[in-house]
């Protein structure tokens, strides 16, 4: 789309804006001319009416909005928090927007008077019209049920559409009235801070190094082009692809690849950032009246101790260990963003300059602080090329109190089978005790679905609000959420609790865009809560450093001992089909498996090796019912469901089936184990798979490898240290 | 998150892995599925018909075994790979005759829904050969019959206004762009389309034959200025020309305009591009002779 780029100036202090509706910005500012024209109107300043005025200079060309961003971004780099001449503001404007825009500057130009291109309208003269006074613009409950209703989404226009349709019957009609209801109502709702407007795919100024930075003087910096970057999933240039735009009329117009799957996120579309702390305060009605009324009366008694609120999950001792180290973590957390919203209204908020506009109607040197402030807003939360991710704690590091411990994240390291989800339940009550919205977010839907009764039956006066790709409750707002993890791109700082399922499972694993935006969806300075058997080296290392803080559950739920793997040599799977033969010892351990009741998982590293091996375990193993299934089985659940009932004893797979799956009275055998496929992480996972039920928790797990390599033995080393923590803290049931 | 720590020899084994798929072509992505995973050999008609490098040629065994590439046409006039009654009812069609890459199947379906509807556009360049294929196909045809056949403009079917700022992009308007760079033709958008119809996926053939009524519009502004480019490049009054085109100067036999759509299903659009563009070639000059040929990616 086009937008309108603008200058506005108040007594000397500038800024460059765009705006969906222009209109609704001459409104706007023709009334805040009018509020301080009032409050000045009683003290004579003699022969100083003039510069009582607010100025607006308009560049006449709707601009592709990423080309406005550009040439507001600009202009408030090189000029924002000076004070300037009305010419020199508008010479660097004219500048910036032709920078921007890519548009030759033709020559010596007369920049004073914009050459023609830009128009300047005045805002409060004495008797120069009553700009949109009377005019009922836009109601203000209409904006504040929009505001409410966006209030933490990052949504694309066409999702925002969908979901004011979806909304209360204020936010439907803008919805049903199409564009020409729904710019205004936007553009009137950023202009009082209560959401923001972005450019889906923004231009971001490229970092000079200190050498670059030494040797090319900022005039010659000026010159290179701008990157962009994907605000939704924080994608940069490698992922944006460029081709000719109708909407805007670029002929390179940049969508980013990376989250196309979740709609287009393109550089000319908007993206609305819904609300913000002020935001919450601001339409506090509105957004408040989402809470169950029973949880807004348990929010009286604040100051709850850790054991308190795990005192009544009935958890195991390592179990409750872990959620009162957890909660010591989580509740400074979430006392302190309620505290520095509600009460400390002096604190440099992001989104306070834009209220202060709003509802003070202050004295000149509050807005002129204001006005530079919020056109500074507009680069300082662009997260810049450093890793993503700091630019959040950075954030974090800012907002919370001062009392409160500096790790940002919180790991719960948890054996397979402790047990993760009871020991979140005491979480998500205390964050729901003070008021907070919680969410869950894992990599897979079937967890996703299998979590929902259990958090209905555990919170029943919470609302529960389950999403995943085609979810029915896609627009629902609710107190807790769970969510598959590509839905925390429709975020953007909701979230007073976040808990982050299988951290290092697949999506997770070297997506950087999952990681982006699971920070991106909890509150600054809100709790993360990450949850793995696994963890990866990197974020073990951050552990032993203190930069995250760390409880590990050593034992599983039933209080015995992780079964140990045993290595054993064995040639390569490939090897034994060539030769259509197996060796004696892993049919000997089978069978002895099997004759003691168990079901057998077989492991291997090729999809292409299951079925063959299948096979060749039936003509060796006559009368034993054995399966194959692998990512590429359109009958998996079939398959996995009959290995559950028995009907299989034995089932061949690959790495598809180590997360997740609970067979009580199973046996592990992995071949290949030194191959490349199977890391520390994905052996100590399948291992996990043995042993897990109450009365058999002692099942059998097998290495078998042709070599023995470091990834078995770190996975033997790991599985051993468990068990020993676990005796040293006495978390074993006696023998 | 925790700002990750670069040890050194998994960094370098990463940039040695990188290195190694960068050198191996084998593993560049499919430009269908984008799975790094093996490129099939491209068929000999494939081979044949495009530049070495086009993006057809490299997909994956999966995304290259599920192309239902027509191989025999049944219908002469549609080119339908099944017996056609549409052709057969149809007694005043204004085009002559349309060929089609592929059947319109699920996959097929599939991909074209990614790029209209999700606006997956790095699929054009797929596509764009596919379609490319059925021109090719076309083009032979009709040099068997007429050895001197020459296009003269290539007209992509319109999408609404609403529906173009809405997506971006007019698929057909993408298709045709990339078939008349590869093949030297020149593009020409002498139609206008008044209003967006429902879903054709949601309509019955009856439905579907009626919508197109007053569905499209010739654009009198661009067809006046071609009709009298093409008489300009007809009339051998200027030497550049004809030092620069010595086959074009003298015009002989009529305008062949060739129609470019996504998906051809009962003929209809088709039908009422070349239809409209048929009247407004005749207000303008009624001696002209116009040909119209059709090629669209899929038939269903």
């Amino acid at each position: 789309m086009r937008v309108q780029l603008y200058l506005i100036g108040v007594d000397g202090c500038w800024s460059a804006r765009w705006s969906i509706a222009l209109e609704a910005d001459k409104v706007y500012w023709g009334r805040k001319a009018e509020e301080r024209r009032k409050v000045q109107g009683g003290r004579k300043f003699g022969g100083r009416e003039r510069e009582e005025s607010i100025v607006m200079h308009v560049w006449r060309t709707p601009l592709p909005l990423s080309a406005a961003e550009e040439a507001a971004v600009r202009w408030s780099e090189e000029n924002g928090g000076r004070e300037l001449e009305e010419r020199a503001a508008l010479r660097e404007f004219v500048k910036a927007a032709q920078v921007a825009g890519g548009i030759e500057a033709g020559g010596e130009m007369n920049v004073d008077k914009g050459n023609g291109r830009t128009e300047r309208v005045v805002f409060g003269e004495r008797g120069a019209g009553q700009n949109g006074k009377n005019i009922g613009f836009v109601e203000e409950e209409c904006v504040r049920a929009v505001a409410a209703r966006l209030y933490g989404r990052a949504a694309l226009l066409s999702e925002a559409q969908e979901l004011l349709a979806a909304g209360p019957p204020a936010c439907q009609a803008v919805a049903a009235g199409g564009w020409s209801a729904l710019a205004p109502a936007l553009q009137w709702a950023a202009l009082r801070g209560l959401v923001r407007l972005r450019c889906a795919v923004a231009p971001q100024q490229p970092t000079a190094s200190p050498l670059g930075r030494l040797l090319l003087p900022a005039p010659m910096r000026r010159g290179r082009p701008w990157r962009r970057r994907c605000l939704r999933c924080g994608s940069g240039e490698a992922r944006m692809n460029r081709t000719a735009c109708a909407a805007c009329g670029s002929s390179a117009c940049a969508y980013c690849e990376a989250c196309l799957t979740m709609g287009r996120s393109r550089e000319c579309g908007l993206l609305i950032h819904g609300g913000g702390e002020a935001g919450l305060a601001d339409a506090q009605g509105a957004a408040m009246s989402g809470a169950a009324p029973g949880l807004a009366a348990s929010r009286a008694h604040r100051m709850h101790a850790p054991a308190a609120f795990a005192a009544r999950w009935g958890l195991s001792p390592a179990q409750q260990a872990a959620a009162e180290a957890a909660l010591s973590y989580v509740l400074p957390r979430l006392g302190g963003v309620r505290h520095s919203s509600s009460t400390n209204q002096n604190a440099p908020s992001r989104w306070a300059p834009a209220r202060s506009i709003t509802h003070h109607s202050a004295s000149q040197p509050t807005i002129c602080a204001s006005l530079n402030q919020q056109a500074a807003l507009s680069t300082a939360d662009i997260p810049d090329t450093q890793p993503i991710t700091s630019s959040h704690t950075r954030d974090t590091e800012s907002s919370r109190p001062s009392s409160a411990p500096s790790v940002s994240q919180f790991l719960i390291w948890a054996v397979t089978g402790a047990g993760k989800t009871e020991m979140v339940f005491p979480l998500i009550e205390a964050a729901l005790s003070f008021g907070g919205r919680a969410l869950i977010a894992t990599p897979r839907r079937d967890v996703v679905l299998e979590l929902d009764p259990r958090l209905r039956r555990a919170f029943p006066g919470a609302a529960v609000v389950t999403l995943y790709g085609g979810s029915e409750q896609r627009w629902e707002d609710g107190d807790i959420t769970i969510a598959t993890t590509h839905q925390l791109f429709r975020f953007h700082e909701r979230f007073d609790l976040v808990i982050i399922d299988e951290l290092d499972a697949f999506p997770y694993h070297g997506d950087p865009q999952l990681h982006y935006a699971a920070a991106k969806a909890g509150v600054p300075g809100g709790a993360v809560i990450l949850l793995s058997a696994t963890p990866p080296r990197a974020m073990q290392k951050s552990v032993r450093k203190g930069q995250i803080g760390c409880a590990r559950v050593p034992v599983r739920f039933h209080r015995h001992p992780l079964p140990v793997p045993q290595q054993i040599r064995m040639p390569r799977v490939a090897e034994l089909l060539a030769k259509h033969k197996l060796p004696r010892l892993l049919l000997a351990r089978l069978t002895s498996s099997l004759a003691r009741g168990a079901q057998c998982f077989v492991f291997v590293q090729q999809i292409r090796h299951t079925e063959p091996l299948a096979q060749l375990l039936r003509t060796a193993l006559p009368g034993i019912p054995i399966g194959a299934t692998s990512s590429k089985d359109a009958e998996r659940p079939q398959h996995v469901l009959a290995f559950r009932n028995r009907e299989f004893r034995v089932l061949v797979t690959t790495t598809i089936l180590e997360r997740g799956v609970t067979v009580p009275f199973s046996d592990v055998f992995i071949l290949d184990a030194d191959g490349k496929l199977f890391d520390e992480a994905s052996l100590v996972q399948m291992a996990g798979r043995a042993g897990r039920s109450k009365d058999d928790p002692n099942g059998r797990v097998y290495f078998f490898a042709s070599t023995s390599n470091q990834s078995q033995r770190r996975a033997i080393a790991q599985i051993k240290s468990m068990n020993r923590e676990a005796k040293k803290n006495g978390y074993l049931l006696p023998q | 998150m925790p700002i990750p720590h670069f040890p050194i020899i998994p960094t370098l084994r990463a940039i040695a892995g990188k290195l190694g798929d960068l050198l191996s072509e084998a593993h560049s992505p499919c430009p269908i599925c984008r799975a790094p995973a093996r490129m099939a050999a491209p068929a000999p008609f494939l081979r044949a018909a495009l530049p070495h490098d086009a993006q057809l040629n490299r997909l994956c065994r999966t995304c290259a075994s599920v192309v239902p590439w027509i191989e025999h046409i049944a219908c002469a006039v549609c080119g339908r790979p099944d017996p056609c009654p549409d052709c057969l009812r149809r007694s005043d069609a204004h085009f002559i005759m349309s060929r089609s890459a592929v059947r319109y199947d699920e996959s097929v379906r599939e991909w074209l829904a990614l790029f209209k509807y999700r606006g997956d556009e790095r699929l054009v360049h797929p596509l764009s050969d596919m379609l490319d294929i059925a021109f090719v196909r076309l083009d032979r045809e009709l040099r068997n019959r007429v050895p001197s056949h020459r296009w003269d403009a290539v007209i992509p079917v319109p999408v609404s206004p609403d529906r173009l700022l809405e997506r971006g992009f007019n698929q057909a308007e993408r298709l045709a762009a990339l078939l008349c760079a590869r093949r030297k033709l020149a593009l020409a958008d002498l139609l206008i389309r008044t209003r967006h119809s429902e879903k054709k996926s949601l309509q019955s053939r009856q439905a579907r034959l009626q919508s197109v009524d007053g569905l499209f519009e010739a654009d009198a502004a661009a067809v006046r200025s071609f009709i009298s480019r093409m008489l300009d490049i007809a009339s051998p009054n200027t030497s550049m020309n004809r030092s620069c085109h010595p086959s074009t100067t003298i015009r002989r036999g009529p305008i062949r305009l060739l129609i470019v759509d996504d998906i051809y299903t009962t003929g209809s659009t088709i039908e009422a591009c070349a239809a409209v563009l048929w009247q407004s070639f005749r207000s303008f000059s009624p001696q002209l002779q116009v040909e119209f040929y059709a090629v669209t990616l899929a038939r269903s």
